[in-house]
């Protein structure tokens, strides 16, 4: 699965600790999901999506292959 | 929320909300007093050359199940505060290492009936499962975190 979650984040000047807190999830959470070692749930995907306002499938994609 | 520190092996105290640190202390605690008249009864044991097959008292089963239920109940509350990833890690740990140990277990277990392998002591069952929950932990803290 790819990610556009660090530009996103990085647009909206917030550090892996400030979007952590407003998710109420761990730094290492949003780090592994940025690096693409963990897949969030639908719901946390969801609630990520809802906290920048774009939908779901502008931040995360499957890959191509 | 949590955050692992040194691969896994422990986990940054400070970064744990108030009411975390005070379920997680006591938690940590009861899983550390659990095994102590096991461990103080075997050690005594081995000091005094004497075999180490014959069974414990009842009452020191009976201590280290209760530590450990006390303990087991107070990790579920600090579980339930933290977010899907720990929980994600945990779960599978806990789903991997009862596999591997049950397997292990079972071998052992038809070891022991061809007369192979002394017969399997509780001591053994959690011993087997408390190393393959660390060795899974590893790796779930790797692969995820």
């Amino acid at each position: 699965m790819t990610t556009t979650l660090p530009a996103l984040r990085s647009e909206h000047r917030l550090t892996q600790a400030d979007l952590a807190q407003r998710l109420g999830v761990s730094r290492q959470t949003i780090n592994s999901i940025e690096t693409g070692r963990f897949e969030p749930s639908l719901t946390l995907a969801l609630r990520i999506a809802r906290h920048f306002g774009r939908p779901v499938e502008i931040i995360f994609d499957l890959d191509e292959d | 929320m949590y955050e692992f520190t040194m691969g896994g092996l422990w986990f940054r105290w400070s970064a744990l909300d108030r009411t975390s640190k005070w379920l997680a202390g006591p938690s940590l605690a009861a899983a550390g007093l659990a095994p102590l008249p096991g461990a103080w009864i075997t050690g005594l044991r081995l000091g005094r050359g004497e075999s180490l097959a014959a069974p414990l008292d009842g009452w020191v089963g009976l201590w280290m199940v209760g530590w450990l239920v006390v303990s087991g109940l107070l990790w579920w509350a600090v579980s339930r505060r933290q977010d899907e990833m720990f929980n994600r890690i945990q779960n599978w740990t806990i789903g991997m290492a009862s596999s591997w140990a049950m397997l292990a277990l079972v071998i052992w277990a038809l070891l022991a009936r061809a007369s192979v392998v002394v017969p399997v002591s509780p001591i053994g069952i959690i011993l087997c499962f408390g190393v393959a929950f660390f060795v899974f932990w590893f790796i779930a803290v790797k692969r995820w975190a």
